[in-house]
């Protein structure tokens, strides 16, 4: 923690705040496409993951998904956004974030891009946090399980690969800065973990 | 191929794959036209039309997961009374299904006095509700079906 500056802990708590209240703005108009489809979601929560693995792929080392699951829920549980999940709310926020660094650390020694191990996480974080509100709330089973699941991987694989462009373009702003901190030397394709 | 080529191929095959599930979805389930309600016990369906059901009104308060309580005033009908009109009089277990598929389940002795159970008329459909429930989350919104067993 000791290595957490100032200017990493600040990036991290925008992008907490970030994806806690982007999932508010857009879900409007995800409930559109959700609606149609008669599902209960999928789609606001890939957006909202979005933040978290740029979060993670720009700051090194530690378990950032993880805590940064962990700090929204308990703002989600202060701000009473526990939606249905109730009490069980921090588990639909922390298990997505522990699946983000796990893909992230799990595949970087891998040949995958950085967008590609950025959209996989995406989406294996979306799958993750559609399981877990189906344990917890919708119980959903068959066909209506398996296109809930269907949504979610491909918004978030989708927001994966807008992530790692907006990761892109973070890099020289805040990025190198957040890996000075950390004392690593700044690699070709910007920063990874 | 290359790298980048093969990435917008996976995606969009996850893209078709979701359309093939969606178009198989909206396909096989079971629809229910608007302001009715379907009723499914013994390999029967009933529809059963709201503005047909005599309303009574429905006051009580229920609790959310947040812990904030909500007093309710409006007009709907008992759910036994609702199944009682289709015929429905011995059951072990109900369940009342929004269009979204959410589902909640209740029992024949909730029906029959541990709980005061009602259906409220909304202007999207009707809503469930369960007075006696520590959270709302039984409370069901745009009720589409309800499934004997």
């Amino acid at each position: 923690m000791k290595n957490y500056r100032l200017r990493t802990v600040i990036f991290l708590a925008l992008c907490c705040d970030l994806g806690l209240f982007a999932k508010r703005l857009i879900s409007p108009l995800t409930n559109i496409v959700t609606d149609a489809l008669h599902v209960p979601g999928g789609i606001a929560t890939s957006f909202s993951l979005m933040f978290l693995v740029i979060a993670v792929i720009l700051v090194p080392g530690g378990f950032c998904g993880t805590l940064m699951g962990a700090v929204q829920s308990v703002i989600a549980l202060s701000f009473g956004m526990v939606g249905s999940m109730g009490a069980l709310a921090p588990v639909g926020y922390i298990v997505p974030g522990l699946v983000i660094d796990l893909v992230l650390k799990g595949t970087a020694k891998t040949p995958l891009s950085r967008a590609d191990r950025m959209a996989l996480a995406n989406g294996l974080a979306a799958i993750s946090a559609a399981a877990t509100a189906n344990l917890i709330v919708f119980r959903l089973s068959g066909i209506v399980l398996a296109l809930y699941a269907c949504i979610a991987l491909s918004s978030g694989i989708l927001c994966g690969l807008l992530g790692a462009k907006i990761a892109q373009r973070l890099t020289p702003v805040i990025g190198v800065q957040i890996r000075q901190d950390f004392k690593i030397k700044p690699i070709k394709d910007g920063v990874s973990v | 191929m290359k790298k980048k080529h093969i990435r917008v191929l996976l995606a969009a095959g996850v893209i078709l794959l979701t359309g093939v599930v969606a178009c198989v979805h909206l396909a096989t389930r079971t629809s229910t036209e608007e302001g009715q309600i379907q009723i499914m016990y013994e390999e029967k369906t009933v529809s059963v039309s709201l503005t047909e059901l005599e309303l009574h009104p429905v006051q009580g308060s229920i609790s959310n997961a947040k812990g904030e309580t909500f007093e309710i005033d409006a007009m709907g009908f008992p759910l036994e009374e609702l199944l009682a009109s289709a015929g429905v009089t011995s059951y072990e277990t109900v369940s009342v299904i929004a269009d979204d598929e959410y589902y909640a389940e209740l029992t024949f002795a909730e029906l029959h006095g541990e709980r005061e159970v009602y259906l409220l008329e909304e202007e999207e459909g009707a809503r469930l509700i369960v007075f006696g429930d520590a959270n709302s989350k039984r409370n069901v919104s745009h009720v589409a079906r309800i499934e004997i067993s």
